[in-house]
């Protein structure tokens, strides 16, 4: 970087690039004054390029902002809020007739503390009276009067004030989208939009998960937290909204994902399986997969009721 | 245009700055142009157009530089041959359907990243403490004991830089060609 370099916005010799700089820090200082915006109005409509230099300022500043989530990596964004206001005790009456007429797919089993399962499928939205969840393939969930546990496997959670989510040892208060996936020895939780409060069971000490952490607590070691980057909130919400996101992965692995979601079995023959593909695709069309695939790796489609067999 | 929102400078950001470098490499081959102009014109057509209808930048951002070095071209009073050959082959870049990113976070983070090391440190400290940190330009002020001033110098010292450094990310921030996925929707003929 050269030393002497001025990059003033007053200054008449900087260059468009130096000048551009310039003004994008000031305005990240703040409001300019009648003065400044007319002489950056006057050097904008001076030279063409000076526009182009000042967007593609703008753009570099808003591209350094992915310093947040390295530096999020590092110290976690969490925070110790104060304690959580008491929830009405009507509200859970009224979670209760809620839940009583859910329109949900999945299976559910008992009345008072209602269990659905999934098999190879996502859910519907479960609706309850502080928002819905939404439950992965091969997931748990139980439903109660004043609280949800996901038993195992993942569920989304779009929450409002008064859904609690409980998932280990652990209970959420989302006001947002959550996603919370739950293994007999982990538990993991991101917050999609919004922010999510978490405690341990029997700890007044309550933590929150602002837009974009993921928090993971295994046991009782302490928990790890870092900040995702849109594109891997993207792709792991993708599930939640009907969508594969797939980047740069093995034809046997995609495979083996649309079988967990779909009664129509994809069979990839073993010359085709550590091809790799990048692509956004529909979670519960495999169909559509296999004829994309067909077509970008030069392969043959073999189609019957129940299964896919690409060669 | 001074109007257009963040939402255009994020998607410039997000979809056209990181194709740059490689994009500059082309132009670099043409006779008697400018990348630096080139690129600078085509971010203010980009901004103006409709952006959030483009489903391709990366081609879109190859042909709004191509039809820009066309002009550039069609003014002057001679052209070079050798540009004239190059505009008909077409090799400036290849305007493919690119669905895949190219370009991965996770790469564009370590460009960053090396690119953040470079800088002075009094530079670096305060660019990491206002981007990384989101600390306000008063706040990174109060705690390195600065100027408010200094800290809004420093800033545009490192925006000049970082823009040096995305002219030249060609080699940093795109995938091997050899590693780069095959298109989840281009067009190969069955066999």
């Amino acid at each position: 970087m050269r030393r002497d370099a001025r990059v003033s916005p007053t200054l008449a010799n900087a260059s468009p690039d130096e000048a551009a700089a310039g003004w994008t820090a000031r305005l990240d200082q703040g409001p300019l004054s009648a003065g400044e915006q007319q002489a950056l109005q006057q050097w904008l409509e001076q030279d063409i390029r000076h526009k182009g230099a000042f967007l593609r300022a703008k753009a570099i500043w808003h591209a350094s902002g992915r310093l947040a989530a390295l530096e999020g990596s590092k110290t976690p964004a969490i925070a110790h809020p104060t304690t959580l206001p008491v929830l009405p005790r009507r509200r859970f009456f009224a979670a209760a007739a809620a839940a009583a007429v859910l329109l949900a797919a999945p299976k559910r089993q008992g009345k008072a503390n209602s269990l659905y399962t999934t098999s190879n499928a996502v859910s519907a939205p479960l609706g309850t009276a502080f928002g819905t969840i939404t439950l992965d393939c091969y997931s748990r969930l139980k439903m109660g009067l004043e609280s949800n546990r996901l038993v195992s496997g993942r569920c989304c959670v779009l929450g409002r004030t008064g859904m609690v989510m409980k998932a280990g040892n652990l209970i959420f208060v989302p006001q947002g989208r959550l996603l919370l996936s739950c293994t007999p020895t982990q538990v993991t939780a991101t917050a999609i939009s919004g922010t999510v409060r978490l405690r341990r069971h029997h700890s007044d000490e309550w933590w929150t998960l602002t837009s974009g952490a993921q928090i993971t607590l295994s046991g009782d070691l302490p928990p790890e937290v870092r900040s995702l980057m849109p594109e891997e909130l993207d792709a792991q919400n993708a599930w939640s909204l009907g969508r594969l996101e797939v980047h740069d992965e093995s034809m046997a692995s995609i495979a083996s994902t649309f079988n967990r979601y779909n009664q129509r079995q994809l069979h990839v023959a073993p010359a085709l399986a550590n091809r790799r593909l990048t692509g956004v695709f529909s979670l519960n069309q495999p169909e559509a997969f296999a004829t994309a695939a067909r077509s970008i790796l030069g392969a043959r489609l073999n189609e019957s009721p129940q299964t896919l067999l690409l060669y | 245009m001074l109007n257009n929102t963040d939402e255009c400078s994020i998607w410039l950001a997000t979809h056209i700055l990181p194709h740059e470098g490689h994009i500059r490499t082309g132009l670099r081959r043409y006779a008697d142009i400018e990348p630096d102009d080139i690129i600078h014109e085509a971010y203010v057509i980009m901004a103006q157009a409709e952006w959030s209808a483009v489903t391709n930048p990366r081609a879109y951002f190859v042909s709004v530089c191509r039809n820009l070095v066309m002009q550039h071209y069609r003014r002057a009073r001679m052209v070079p041959v050798t540009s004239l050959a190059l505009m008909q082959a077409d090799t400036m870049a290849d305007a493919a359907p690119s669905a895949e990113r190219v370009v991965h976070a996770r790469q564009e983070m370590r460009f960053l990243e090396k690119a953040i090391a470079k800088l002075p440190a009094r530079c670096r400290d305060i660019f990491i403490l206002r981007r990384a940190r989101g600390l306000t330009q008063k706040e990174c002020a109060a705690q390195l004991s600065i100027s408010e001033n200094i800290v809004e110098k420093q800033l545009a010292r490192a925006l000049v830089f970082l823009s040096k450094e995305y002219s030249e990310s060609d080699r940093e921030m795109t995938v091997d060609e050899e590693r780069r996925p095959r298109l989840a929707h281009s067009r190969k003929r069955q066999p």
